[in-house]
């Protein structure tokens, strides 16, 4: 994406979600008669101040020349599939320890040289996963974390 | 003082005490080797799991990772031409270069010598100036603390670099955030939506690992970084007295400057390391050297950027400000553990101060012993796999967030925050002021109804105080200066 286009749009995701903000601030009903002394004083503050910001920053960002950012999205989306993969699979199965094990194994491999001696790559990578579950469980249990 | 120093001391001593330094300075040694990975990281890694100890244990893990981490960068610097960390920038032309004329271990040597030196002078202006400042801020009320509140988010300026305007952007974001959960004054539920886990709030340990840990992860997935092949001889060098001593000089002044900047909010160890470096250039005999191989070069860098780890724990510690990004994690860790930096710190937990204090130059000492037994292994660290290391953080990462309140939302707070960190500097926007905002917001919040609340409604109460009044004119030459800075570096360049 361009800079340009990516600054913009980040702009507006924050001006929306100050709007969203300012709106659910409203909602409530105050606890004080006096505006400083109220619940809503500051956050009130902070949206105006945000809004006020983003508008300057909007206006120099299409001032600005933008430049392209080329971003490898192909492994950074698989490693976030499998991220979000891994921790519903936990919550909805509860095999913390196999799931981790997994998780590290097929990471290892993708992360991995290619065309190297696939044999060795994959003894290598179990022995690894295996051991980093094994410290995972050491590490829960020295801090007594129940999973 | 006296007295406190002695119990720090002998508390420094104890076994679990000395566990704790040692095994610090072996994380932050590694992590800050790996090209890649930060130190913010390796504290924000660690920090989790301090959560069940001690908190003079806790803290004293975490220092030794901060200074080890720090000098730690040193060496991929030295040996790859690769910085470890943005402050062994400066040490990478001159160690590189001796790395390849065959004298990586005297570069090795004199980046270790450096950093001690520069650490323990930090850590001894740490122990001297920090209980003064600490007193003088036991008079703050309020108003003061609104307005130092608002001094600690100049270090937002510090830390934009270039984008200043974004930078408020981020920093009024991450304030934003901090109104989620109970209402500090009324305890009225503020942004919750009607759910259970945003009532305490967004938990600021799984918001700073994802914004600087998972973040950076994803940032070397997408460069595909590969294992580091570039082989490096190593030879025994020997390194004493008569190596170091032609040095002195520039290490006692670089750890010096380090020492003035490290205390100033926003500076930090890259400005510091930078700045030394070139002091030393300007007041060398042989300033031809400096970037061709020259040992005074790397002295000044690492002594100049190893001398900031103690002192930035001075506003740290006696204000409740962070001075840069490391100390905003580190004062994450004393809010996790139930401490509230600031001057009460000191009166209410002064072992446990002055233990941390002493702890700093113990540390460096640790370092020392540590990094001359582990020097020859250095070469081997730095060429540990990618695709190993890795998912390796990744799992400690989501293991560590998982762990502080024992549910799967602070691992998917992590995460949220892990893409935001790594989709926003993309556009310019940096993730810091998200952070140092999210640990002043409450300070600022309730500092400043407070103030409201005294004065009846009237913002003359900043006014009629010296100590506002000084911070308020601080705050806007802080940020009129690169304000001005910049308009008349574009004027110059035109002109």
């Amino acid at each position: 994406m361009n800079s340009k286009i990516g600054s913009i749009v980040t702009l507006l995701a924050i001006v929306s979600f100050g709007i969203f903000y300012f709106w659910e601030i409203n909602k409530v009903s105050s606890t004080s008669n006096s505006i400083s002394s109220d619940f809503k004083f500051f956050p009130k503050i902070l949206f105006f101040l945000l809004i006020f910001l983003c508008l300057i920053s909007l206006f120099q960002a299409i001032k600005k020349e933008g430049t392209k950012i080329e971003v490898n999205f192909k492994l950074l989306a698989i490693t976030v599939f499998l991220l979000v993969g891994y921790i519903l699979s936990w919550i909805f199965t509860g095999y913390f320890y196999l799931l981790t094990f997994v998780f590290l194994f097929i990471l290892f491999t993708i992360y991995g040289e290619r065309g190297k001696n696939i044999k060795r790559s994959i003894v290598v990578n179990v022995a690894t996963s295996v051991i980093t579950t094994l410290l995972v469980y050491s590490l829960l249990s020295f801090l007594s974390v129940q999973v | 003082m006296g007295e406190n120093i002695l119990f720090g001391l002998l508390q420094v001593f104890e076994w679990k005490h000395l566990l704790a330094m040692i095994a610090g300075v072996s994380f932050g040694m590694i992590i800050g080797a790996l090209p890649g990975l930060s130190v913010p990281m390796g504290v924000a890694l660690m920090l989790p799991f301090t959560f069940g100890l001690p908190p003079t244990i806790g803290m004293l893990l975490l220092v030794g990772v901060y200074c080890a981490g720090v000098y730690g960068g040193s060496i991929s610097a030295i040996l790859l031409k690769t910085p470890g960390t943005a402050a062994s920038a400066a040490t990478a032309a001159d160690g590189f270069a001796l790395t390849q004329q065959g004298k990586a271990g005297k570069a090795l040597n004199m980046a270790l010598y450096s950093a001690v030196s520069g650490g323990l002078i930090s850590g001894f202006i740490l122990l001297l100036v920090a209980p003064q400042i600490a007193k003088f801020a036991l008079s703050f009320g309020p108003p003061e603390y609104f307005a130092l509140a608002l001094f600690g988010m100049t270090v937002i300026a510090g830390v934009s670099g270039k984008s200043l305007g974004k930078g408020l952007v981020m920093g009024c974001f991450g304030m934003l955030i901090a109104t989620v959960g109970i209402d500090p004054i009324d305890g009225v539920p503020r942004f919750n939506f009607g759910t259970n886990f945003l009532i305490s709030g967004i938990d600021l340990i799984p918001a700073l690992i994802g914004l600087f840990a998972i973040s950076e992860l994803l940032n070397q997935i997408e460069k595909k970084t590969k294992a580091l092949s570039v082989k490096v001889k190593y030879e025994k060098d020997r390194f004493g007295w008569s190596d170091y001593k032609p040095h002195t000089k520039t290490i006692f002044k670089s750890s010096l400057i380090g020492g003035i900047i490290g205390a100033i909010p926003g500076a930090g160890a890259a400005i510091s390391s930078f700045i030394s470096y070139n002091e030393a250039r300007r007041t060398s005999k042989d300033p031809e050297s400096f970037g061709k191989g020259s040992l005074d070069g790397i002295a000044a860098a690492v002594s100049g950027g190893n001398g900031t780890t103690g002192s930035t724990l001075i506003p740290m510690m006696t204000l409740g400000i962070p001075g840069d990004v490391v100390t905003a994690v580190l004062l994450g860790a004393l809010l996790i553990q139930g401490l509230k930096p600031g001057p009460e710190l000191f009166t209410n937990h002064g072992n446990l101060v002055y233990t941390v204090m002493i702890g700093v130059i113990v540390v460096n000492l640790i370092l020392f012993v540590q990094a001359k037994l582990a020097i020859r292994w250095f070469a081997k660290i730095t060429q540990i796999p990618s695709s190993i290391l890795l998912p390796i953080v990744f799992g400690l990462c989501l293991l560590g967030s998982f762990s502080v309140t024992n549910s799967l939302t602070s691992v998917g707070i992590t995460l949220f925050f892990g893409v935001l960190g790594y989709i926003l500097p993309k556009y310019g926007y940096p993730v810091t002021p998200i952070l140092i905002a999210m640990i002043l917001g409450p300070l600022a919040e309730t500092s400043l109804r407070q103030s409201l609340i005294l004065s009846e409604g009237s913002y003359l109460i900043f006014f009629m105080r010296p100590i506002p009044v000084i911070f308020i004119l601080l705050i806007v030459l802080l940020f009129v200066i690169p304000l001005l800075k910049g308009k008349w570096g574009n004027r110059l360049q035109r002109a």
